[in-house]
Order: C-alpha cells, then structure tokens, then sequence
C-alpha cells in the first residue's frame, strides 16, 4: 500500500515537471531575440495573384519584394501576408504618475520630483516620445511665472547643460534611463521644456530606431526660485507624446 | 513507542514526497504565471495602441475600414480624446514628425463624429475605433501619412496648496493611406545615393551609407542588397538591407538587414578585410516584383595605402631632417 502511495505521488511529480518543461510560448512565423526581430519573417512557400472578375488577392507568400499595401492595379483590394505585418504590432507607453508635486517652493533652494516613462514596441521602426510645456510655470492668479531655466551657462529646450546652483533659478528636467536624449549627459545636465505659449516645437526626450522591450526612463523636473518671486502656488501641464516609427 | 515514532518523524519520505510535490506545485504556478505580472503601481498609467503603423489602401468610389484597438492596461478608468494628424518623414528615418492637423478630409461623417467623441476606458479595457475612408471618385492619387493621437485627460488635479506640473499623456498609430485613382504602379525604390569618400584607406574598412529615395506615387519597401565588387568584378561582399519602408517621395537611410545580436539603428555599412587595393565598386540592388533585381545606382571607390605612404613620408621628412642636422653638425 505505502508503496502504490509513493509510486502514485512519484508519477505526479513526474508528470507535473514534465509538462511544465513542455509548456513554452509558441510564436508562429516570428524570429526575434531580446535585441531583434525579423520584421517580415515568414515561412510560407507560394506566391501570386488570384482575380476573378469581381476581386483581385494577392499573397505576399515567401518573398520579399512586395510594398506595404500589396499589389495595386486594381478597384477592390484585399491583402494578405506581409503587407499587412505592420498591422500586428502593438505599440503601448507608460507613464508611472500623472502629478508633479514640488510642494511648497523655497527661495535658493531646489524643489525636485520625477517619474518614470516607459515604451515597449516590437517593431523594427522604432518610436519617439515628445515632450512640451503648455507654458511656463505660472502663478495660480496669472501675476507672475518663474522663468524656464538657462542653466549654470545657457541651455536651451534642444540642448541640455549642468544646473547645479540654486540661485540660478527656473524651472528645467533631467532625463535619466535608455533611450533618452544624448544631451543628458549625467544627472546634473537639465534643459527647459519646449514652452508651447512661445511657439516652441515639441522636442524628442526619448527615441530609438530600433524596436523597445520596456525601455524606461526618469524624467527629473527641478525649480529653484529668488528672494523677488511672488509668493503663492505655480503650475503648469507638460504633455507627453509617444509615436511609433514605420 | 516504535510505531507513534515512525508515523510522525518529519524526516518520513511519505511527508517528503508530499512537501516536494507541494513546493513544485508552487514553482510551475510562479514560473507559468511570471510574464502575466507587472509591477505597477495605482497611480501608473499604459496606454496599448495596436496596430502601431498600417498601410491602406483607399480605392477611389469605395469604403474602406480600418480599426485601431487601444487598451487601457491601467488599474484606473482613462477618458481618452482621439486626434488625427499629418507626419512627414524627417528625409532620414521612420521617425515621425508630427504636424498641427491633418489635410486628409475623407472620413465619413460617422468616422468624423467619432473622432470628436471622448472614449472612457475602464481598466483593463479596450476600445476598436472603426476609421471608414470614402474616397470621392475623381479625387487624384495621393499618399497620406497620418498619426491618430489618444490624448489621456488628466484625472489628477494639481494641489491647491503645492506647485508643480500636471502630465498629459498622449499615444499615437500610424496610419499612411493610399488614395488610389486607377492603376498606380508597383512602387519601388528609384534611386539610393551612395555616400562615401572617393579614395580610402587600404589597411581601413571601407564604411559607406545609402540614402534611399522614392519618388513613386505610394510607399516601396526597401528590399534589396548592397553589392561590392572588386577591380576582376568579382563580388566580394553582399550586404542586406532591412526592408523598411520609404514613403512616396521621401528618403531615408538604409538599415543593414537584422543579424543574430546585431541592432538595426547601423546605418553604415562596412567592408573589412585586412588590405584592401584599387577599385571597388558598391551597386544598390533592389529587388523587383517579377524576383529580378535591378540596380538603381552604384559608386566606384579607390582604395590606396594612404596610411603606408603617411608613414613613409613623415619617416623621410622626419630623415631628411636628421640627415640636413648631422650634415650641418659635420661642416661646423
């Protein structure tokens, strides 16, 4: 008896184990690794045009010639193959928090806060996430802003540069991570955003033209503020966009 | 005493087998159950666009349909705006860069009302949004590349009694539509200019890039190699190229084809070899509809051992320098 016990518990476990080893992702038609992806793999073996008087198909089947819509030439099209590989691709961005909060702001001093962008992509186009400001921060009556910052010795919102004294005051980010802009340097290199109520292009703060499995990055937003800014409560909106390449 | 004592010995292989099947049970739940968790936090939010890019075609006279899933892979509910807007390629990768608004007026009013509505997202939750193009029929061909935005509204107020900045979250997919009046011809690229030096270093690998351009009525996709000869015409090298699209009328650089731990953001290609001598010539060969290939352009270098004869003259000059101090040193 004891022995049918452990030979039953024995084959479980024996069964168990082996159909967790057989137990594995299957992926058809998909070659990739953690640092490629073959865009339009595929195994099929036939290729060619099929019409009739009403519709023409085509299948884009073992080669790899066809543009991106297929064959044209005719007044109804349905595709099928790797046209339409682009069409299967996710593409998804996140952002960890959606406040920044410097609390209340001192004088000479910097108030900092940050959160985490994060991008996953499998296509071989890549992706780019702008960044821009609605407008400067402002006071909550409109009677003042606190300016975007110039840095130690001049920055702009394309090109970032080291901001480490207090009384060099405004309003700027740091970006940390992968894929960010080469400008950031290390962490003490800041630039203020793109301010949209001057006109200002959105600039890119994050981009590879490769694909992305979980890039993230660390978006550092600091202020410092004089002795002359008027007291009370400053905001603003910074806008985030994310689009994939083609 | 013997037997209470066997019964409950910890170390009894019954209670083993048992503890074993128990902990295995546990290891297969987290090991088939490790890609489904996130670490994600109340206040995150992911927003899923697929597809990412889609090409359509949009026949003149008729109704075509195209839909984008977005997902809100978020733990809060998500009101998101849709916006349509124009790219243009920036004449050097796929990146897009975004315009104001769109020129393209040929979705149906049912699209068009969609478009201005606000989609709530519940978590976890996905929306299709149905595009429907209806082309007028004598409208004339064109390519439109377009980006559908999602625009997050933020739910998270700014503190009253703290300064800082509210985030807008906005994700985009491609949509690149080709308004068809007739037979349009299978697009291909028709030209790819060659940028290297004329003259290169034989103990150096040649590095060159290729600026692809076309100038068809629709988007080609890149398909082809780069093809290097030697002065016997013998081809030495065959280097892919990635077939990534290029859009009417546009140019972009092209990518080596992926290669095993290779990443597709190289541009230059390369060709080494220990020593390299006289002329070698690079031809673009793309790939056509019917399998043929045909070259849309080539360039001839000149490889010379430019380093060698640094060498040798600044060894000469460097001796005729000694020799002119010691034949000065002799006379004095």
């Amino acid at each position: 008896m004891l022995f049918k016990q452990k030979t039953l518990i024995l084959s479980s476990l024996l069964s168990i184990i082996t159909l967790a080893i057989s137990v594995v992702p299957v992926l058809a038609e998909r070659l990739e690794s953690e640092s490629y992806i073959i865009q339009f793999g595929n195994f099929n073996s036939t290729s060619g045009t099929k019409t009739s008087s009403s519709y023409n198909l085509t299948d884009t089947v073992g080669q790899t010639a066809s543009g991106p819509y297929g064959m044209y030439g005719t007044t109804t099209f349905l595709g099928s193959g790797f046209q339409y590989i682009y069409q299967i691709q996710d593409f998804s961005f996140s952002i960890s928090k959606q406040l920044i909060d410097f609390g209340l702001l001192t004088t000479d001093t910097f108030s900092t806060d940050s959160h985490t962008l994060t991008v996953n992509t499998r296509g071989g186009g890549g992706y780019t996430v702008y960044a821009y400001e609605q407008k400067p921060l402002t006071h909550q009556d409109g009677s003042d802003l606190i300016v975007n910052t110039n840095c130690d010795a001049g920055c702009n919102y394309i090109t970032a540069a080291p901001w480490v004294t207090p009384t060099n005051y405004g309003f700027g980010f740091n970006m940390s991570g992968e894929d960010i802009a080469s400008d950031f340097a290390n962490s003490t290199y800041f630039r203020p955003f793109a301010d949209n109520s001057n006109g200002q292009n959105m600039s890119a703060v994050m981009s590879s033209s490769d694909l992305a499995i979980d890039q993230l990055s660390t978006v550092t937003y600091k202020v410092s503020i004089g002795g002359s800014q008027a007291a009370g409560i400053y905001n603003t909106a910074v806008v985030y966009i994310a689009v994939p390449g083609y | 005493m013997f037997r209470m004592h066997t019964k409950k010995s910890p170390a009894s292989p019954d209670s083993l087998l048992i503890s074993l099947l128990v902990a295995t049970l546990i290891t297969i739940y987290f090991v088939v159950t490790r890609n489904q968790v996130q670490a994600k936090t109340a206040t995150d939010t992911t927003l899923t666009l697929t597809p990412a890019t889609a090409f359509v075609l949009a026949p003149v006279g008729e109704v075509v349909e195209h839909t984008i899933t977005i997902k809100n892979d978020s733990q809060n509910t998500i009101q998101v705006r849709p916006k349509v807007v124009d790219f243009k390629s920036d004449g050097k990768s796929g990146i897009p860069i975004l315009q104001d608004n769109t020129i393209f007026s040929y979705f149906t009013p049912k699209t068009n009302s969609e478009l201005s509505s606000p989609i709530t997202l519940y978590a976890n939750q996905s929306y299709n949004l149905l595009l429907e193009i209806e082309v007028p029929p004598d409208s004339v061909t064109q390519e439109y590349p377009l980006t559908i935005l999602f625009e997050s509204e933020n739910s998270s107020e700014v503190d009253a009694l703290s300064s800082g900045s509210s985030i807008t979250q906005i994700i985009g997919s491609n949509l690149i539509i080709l308004v068809a009046n007739g037979t349009i011809s299978s697009s291909r690229i028709t030209n790819g200019a060659i940028e290297s030096f004329k003259i290169i270093d034989s103990l150096q690998s040649w590095k060159f890039s290729i600026l692809l351009e076309n100038d068809s009525q629709s988007a080609a996709l890149a398909s082809g190699s780069a093809v290097i000869s030697n002065v016997f015409n013998e081809v030495v090298s065959r280097q892919e190229i990635n077939s990534d699209v290029v859009l009417s009328k546009g140019k972009r650089y092209a990518r080596h084809k992926l290669a095993t731990n290779e990443q597709l953001t190289n541009v230059t290609f390369s060709y080494d070899e220990p020593f390299l001598l006289g002329p070698y010539t690079v031809a673009l060969e793309i790939l056509q509809d019917d399998g043929s290939v045909q070259v849309v352009s080539q360039k001839t270098v000149l490889a010379l051992p430019m380093s060698v004869f640094g060498l040798v003259i600044i060894i000469s000059v460097f001796s005729w320098f000694r020799q002119k101090k010691y034949n000065k040193e002799k006379i004095q």
